[in-house]
């Protein structure tokens, strides 16, 4: 009897809640005849569903079918693996939300405000700093102290928020901005040895 | 008829060039995605994108026109802490994209303590604003 070909491909998204069992329709979309694919989509990969990120590689996806159905020639397309979350559920609380949003909102129309004014006194930093205060305080100070050290202590506050320094303290395996700059820089090498000893050999 | 014209069309273009080309600085640097990012929301995109114009508003206001809030110094230190985390944000897009952390970090070979780096540049940075501010002379 002739084999029958199975083309799949794993989806970008997983759409279940931590808990909920995950088929194998969940991880990846199936072309194939009619009947296997309908047994294909009825795998039950994880019964209890997935609690963790989990990385799925087109082998296993392989082995998988091929427990399920005989006869089958599987060919995965396009990526050859992809890591998977379950959604997470909403519990937040609707304050902190409003709180977070209205800080953005802030921090963006402050912030515009600022580049603005700077760019216009041709970065003359302490004098745009002078005319915010006497706009603030009706008052002219050549040395506005109290905004001064607010605004250093907040230069400090803003490269640990760009840099993700509190969420690094907090979950170690999330990667920060800089992590993911040497993991680039990494792999480059990694792909600039590999093409170089392709090289040689010819 | 033509000089009111030109009055009008002229700082309108200027302002629409200086408009834009900061907006498409802070994207490029990735600053307003780090702060919409922030709050976990990217659904208010409306919201931030008006504060970011009414922003840029106000600061016409603040420098154009003799207008002040008076008698509110102590408004000060909010606003002076979000300045300054929205020049701290752009300081550290700016290290960030020109690489000096990373490639330092790789060529000593302490990839382990990069986040004691970041803590140093923070204090120094915060430093040299405090100094650069309030020692009268530079």
């Amino acid at each position: 009897m002739e084999s029958y070909e199975v083309y799949f491909q794993f989806k970008p998204f997983y759409q279940k809640k931590s808990g909920e069992r995950a088929l194998l329709s969940d991880f990846i979309e199936v072309s194939a005849a009619e009947e296997i694919k309908k047994q294909i989509d009825r795998i039950i990969v994880f019964p209890h569903g997935i609690n963790a990120p989990v990385r799925l590689t087109a082998i296993q996806i392989v082995q998988l079918i091929h427990q399920a159905v005989n006869r089958v020639s599987v060919i995965p397309i396009g990526e050859s693996s992809a890591l998977y979350e379950p959604v997470q559920e909403e519990k937040d609380n609707p304050l902190l939300v409003f709180l977070r949003v209205a800080f953005s909102a802030v921090l963006l129309f402050f912030g515009s405000a600022l580049a603005i004014m700077y760019f216009h006194a041709d970065v003359n930093m302490k004098e745009v700093h002078q005319t915010v205060y006497q706009f603030i305080s009706g008052k002219k100070a050549a040395q506005p102290v109290l905004f001064s050290i607010s605004y250093s202590i907040g230069i400090g506050a803003g490269i640990a928020i760009f840099f993700e320094v509190i969420n690094k303290l907090k979950n170690k395996e999330n990667p920060g901005p800089l992590e993911l700059e040497i993991h680039q820089a990494d792999k480059e090498i990694r792909d600039y040895l590999r093409d170089q000893e392709g090289k040689k050999e010819n | 008829m033509i000089k009111c014209m030109l009055i009008i069309l002229i700082p309108l273009s200027g302002g629409l060039a200086v408009g834009s080309s900061v907006a498409a600085f802070f994207v490029v640097l990735g600053v307003t995605v780090k702060i919409v990012k922030l709050s976990k929301r990217e659904e208010y995109l409306v919201f931030y994108q008006l504060s970011l114009v009414l922003g840029a508003l106000l600061s016409c206001v603040i420098y154009f026109f003799d207008f002040s809030l008076k008698q509110f110094s102590l408004l000060a230190v909010p606003i002076g802490l979000l300045f300054g985390i929205f020049t701290g944000m752009v300081a550290a897009a700016l290290t960030e994209t020109l690489d000096i952390i990373t490639i330092a970090v790789n060529q000593l070979k302490i990839t382990k303590w990069l986040y004691l780096i970041v803590l140093v540049i923070i204090l120094g940075k915060a430093a040299g604003s405090l100094l650069f501010f309030l020692f009268p002379g530079f």
